[in-house]
């Protein structure tokens, strides 16, 4: 039963207002509607008192959800039943009535219809507003672009020139640099070698030595500095082949001080033979 | 009438009548007021109350109630308490779609004192839609506002073709997925 | 003049807000109008204390005259200080005249004969208190001017107001001189504290509006619900309960404004009362929980709770009686019935 009210309820509320309100003529029309709208007052009044009948029920504390769902599965049957049983409701055939509810609905299209154009004036305004700013954004960015095309293409010429230029001189100047430094370490080493490590015959004691093996010297000894010279040309210049073979020519003493303060390697295999230790690696 | 129905009394013409049932009067005000800011064409009757049973002396004086929003304070575990005992004295039919919680004060989840698990399971159990706000946004509560009244007309039967019931199940779907 | 006492009248003048300091040094009288004159206020609050303690060194100012100024400070502004209500009983019904030399006479003999450094100052005021200041020393020590007691007293009546020092330990010689320079026989603390001295002073007098208003319900009700509901769409359905909810709130907390306390503290001695069937808890030792409710103005808050709809009104009577049993510290035990009477949570 209490399903079936709104349903009611809702097709009275929507009698228009302006039909019942009418005060021309049409006496008919109007008694024809008002007949109808007491009839299903009438038709409520009637649901209303089975509806007292019914007692009030609360929900029980402990299952509430289930009996409350049990509830909702007979409304929503009755509530479907009720609309497959019910046929669309068929409008007086009065014509009074007729033309008043086309002119009210009419009314309401003509509304909706002005206010749709309205807005779709509205909103070309803006459109042809945003068009504009637009148009001139895009003028100006055009602009922008071609100027800033001129001055690459000035900058293009100069900077391609200048900069090779420059930096082969740089190149130029840093190597200066580099050979100057170069020089400078290979002379302070030379330098150092010749004071602190120089020729054993200038001394005493190593014309005693020579005394001792034998009177006339073999060969001429090389300075320390050359046979480093030797160690570092040959290991540059022949990275795979770094060896070289120990000549009568080298003090033994410096031999004995590279390879003891590890400066040159023995070759593992052949003890004559030596090389530098590769410190540029 | 300890118990409050749906359809104790008939309708009266072009009108509809909403309960709002919480401890926060001050709040309940403010809620009505922006109600009835809105626009709309039909009479409407707004009833504030802290609890339910309503007092019985003014049962005579008062339409039929369309809708019930029971507001609940998530800052205010009274609130809650308040509700649920409030539930105990509503008709079984309202919760066919006639009744909703309203949870106030979303914007300060900090000041949270109640368990928004027992909110959602009042929700859950009553079979009827939770709305989460902040009423004390303006924009928000003027949101809540129209929401409620659109609520309102469903269930007092002003919109053709939907039912309180079936606008519920509606509601329901759309939250459980 | 010493240099403690000048670092005391400096201090004493950085507390100060800046466009009091002018007045509070006028009510001292320790500065000449015409050295008060030479003294620029537009100055930072440091640069002010400095010139201050210039004037006094020319004055050459002791402790006491520094004292001074820290009762006056301290007594337009007593809230910095939290203040505990004693009651003082004799056991004769015997009268006796007050006399104020007297009770000084007796107080400052007392405290000195057990301490020898102390330094006692006392203050007249109008509302007929007299406003005692003690700095702390021993027999070996200089007395502590940072640490200092404050009692205000009221000759007419039994009350005391003590601000204590935090050297716990001279409550009781402080407590014993009044009771011997009052002629009392004993005293005892009324568990009322709060830094609104003037609102211990409305409870401890019984000056604060309650009860009486009741009797005129009618005009203050329209008053009250007046303003509400000017749409007639808004329909209150609990008005009369809302009305009963001020009446009762009326009868209870009373028209005018409340007491400033700042907290109530309730320790709870009771046993855990349970079900006899369920077992649990079944310990004959008391449940002990403290309940401690603040707020910068409790009695207020308490008051607004029913009208917002946040608690059941009447409160309990455990909360509601604050101001009528003068105490806001509570101990609730087992049966001896201080308090009947369950605890409603707000």
């Amino acid at each position: 039963m209490a399903e079936k009210l709104p349903e009611q309820m809702s097709d009275y509320q929507h009698v228009p207002p302006e039909i019942v309100n009418e005060s021309v003529g049409h006496a008919d029309a109007k008694e024809e509607l008002l007949d109808e709208c007491e009839s299903i007052w009438r038709q409520m009044e009637e649901c209303q008192s089975k509806l007292t009948l019914l007692g009030t029920e609360t929900l029980p504390e402990s299952d509430a959800k289930l009996s409350l769902l049990m509830m909702r599965v007979k409304a929503l049957t009755a509530e479907y039943n009720q609309w497959q049983k019910r046929s669309p409701e068929i409008i007086s055939t009065n014509p009074d009535v007729l033309v008043a509810l086309g002119k009210e609905e009419l009314q309401k299209v003509k509304n909706g219809l002005e206010m749709v154009l309205s807005t779709v004036q509205s909103k070309n305004k803006k459109l042809r507003e945003d068009l504009k700013r637009e148009q001139q954004w895009h003028e100006e960015q055009q602009q922008i672009v071609d100027v800033l095309n001129g001055i690459e293409e000035e900058m293009k010429n100069q900077v391609v020139q200048f900069s090779e230029k420059r930096a082969f001189q740089e190149l130029k100047n840093k190597m200066l640099k580099l050979r100057t430094y170069k020089e400078e370490l290979l002379n302070a080493l030379g330098e150092f070698l010749e004071e602190h490590f120089p020729l054993p015959e200038e001394d005493g004691s190593a014309k005693k030595k020579k005394k001792n093996s034998s009177e006339e010297p073999a060969v001429e000894l090389v300075t320390l500095h050359e046979i480093l010279e030797i160690l570092i040309n040959k290991l540059m210049s022949t990275p795979h082949e770094p060896y070289l073979t120990i000549s009568d020519s080298f003090w033994p003493p410096y031999i004995e001080l590279l390879l003891r303060y590890g400066i040159a390697l023995r070759h593992p295999e052949d003890p004559n033979r030596i090389r530098l230790e590769a410190f540029h690696q | 009438m300890a118990v409050v129905r749906p359809f104790d009394k008939l309708p009266a013409l072009n009108s509809a009548a909403v309960l709002l049932v919480g401890s926060d009067e001050s709040l309940q005000q403010k809620l009505a007021e922006a109600i009835l800011k809105e626009k709309k064409n039909f009479k409407i009757s707004i009833h504030l109350a802290t609890s339910l049973p309503l007092p019985s002396e003014r049962d005579h004086l008062r339409p039929r109630i369309d809708l019930i929003a029971f507001m609940i304070d998530i800052k205010s575990k009274y609130s809650l308490k308040n509700v649920e005992a409030s539930l105990a004295h509503v008709d079984a039919s309202f919760f066919l779609g006639k009744v909703c919680f309203l949870v106030t004060g979303v914007g300060r989840v900090n000041y949270c004192s109640v368990e928004m698990n027992a909110i959602w399971k009042l929700g859950e159990v009553y079979c009827s839609p939770v709305l989460y706000c902040e009423l004390e946004l303006e924009g928000i509560r003027v949101a809540t506002a129209q929401r409620l009244l659109r609520m309102l007309q469903i269930c007092a039967g002003h919109i053709p073709g939907v039912s309180a019931l079936s606008f519920g199940l509606l509601m329901r779907n759309s939250a459980d997925e | 003049m010493d240099e403690t006492v000048a670092e005391y009248i400096r201090r004493t003048v950085l507390k100060i807000p800046r466009d009091e300091i002018k007045s509070m040094l006028q009510t001292w009288g320790f500065l000449s109008e015409t050295q008060l004159q030479t003294l620029n206020f537009h100055q930072t609050k440091d640069n002010i204390s400095q010139d201050v303690v210039q004037l006094c060194e020319d004055n050459s100012a002791d402790i006491k005259q520094a004292a001074v100024l820290d009762i006056i400070y301290n007594h337009i502004y007593p809230n910095k200080r939290i203040w505990s209500v004693y009651q003082m009983n004799k056991t004769g019904e015997e009268t006796d005249f007050f006399d104020l030399t007297d009770f000084k006479k007796k107080f400052k003999r007392r405290l000195q004969s057990a301490l020898k450094n102390v330094t006692i100052n006392f203050r007249e005021y109008e509302d007929n208190a007299i406003w005692i200041r003690i700095a702390w020393g021993t027999p070996y020590k200089k007395p502590n001017q940072y640490k200092t007691s404050y009692v205000v007293y009221h000759s007419q009546t039994p009350y005391v107001f003590i601000s204590a020092s935090v050297l716990r330990s001279t409550l009781p010689l402080l407590c014993q001189a009044l009771v011997v320079a009052s002629n009392y026989h004993d005293i005892r603390e009324m568990e009322l504290r709060s830094h609104c001295l003037n609102s211990l002073k409305d409870i401890a007098f019984k000056r604060y509006s309650q009860t009486f208003q009741t009797y005129y319900p009618r005009p203050l009700q329209e008053r009250n619900v007046a303003p509400e509901n000017v749409d007639l769409r808004i329909i209150q359905e609990n008005r009369s309960e809302k009305e009963r909810i001020q009446r009762v709130n009326r009868e209870v907390f009373g028209d005018g404004p409340q007491p400033k306390l700042e907290f109530a503290q309730y320790k709870l001695e009771t046993m855990f009362k349970s079900n006899p069937k369920m077992d649990v808890l079944d310990i004959k030792e008391p449940f002990r929980c403290l309940v401690k409710f603040s707020s910068p103005h409790l009695l207020e808050s308490l008051k607004s709770l029913a009208p917002a709809g946040l608690a059941d009104a009447p409160l309990s009577p455990l909360l509601t009686c604050i101001p009528q049993k003068a105490r806001n510290y509570f101990k609730i035990r087992e049966r001896k019935g201080f308090f009947p009477g369950s605890f409603v949570s707000p």
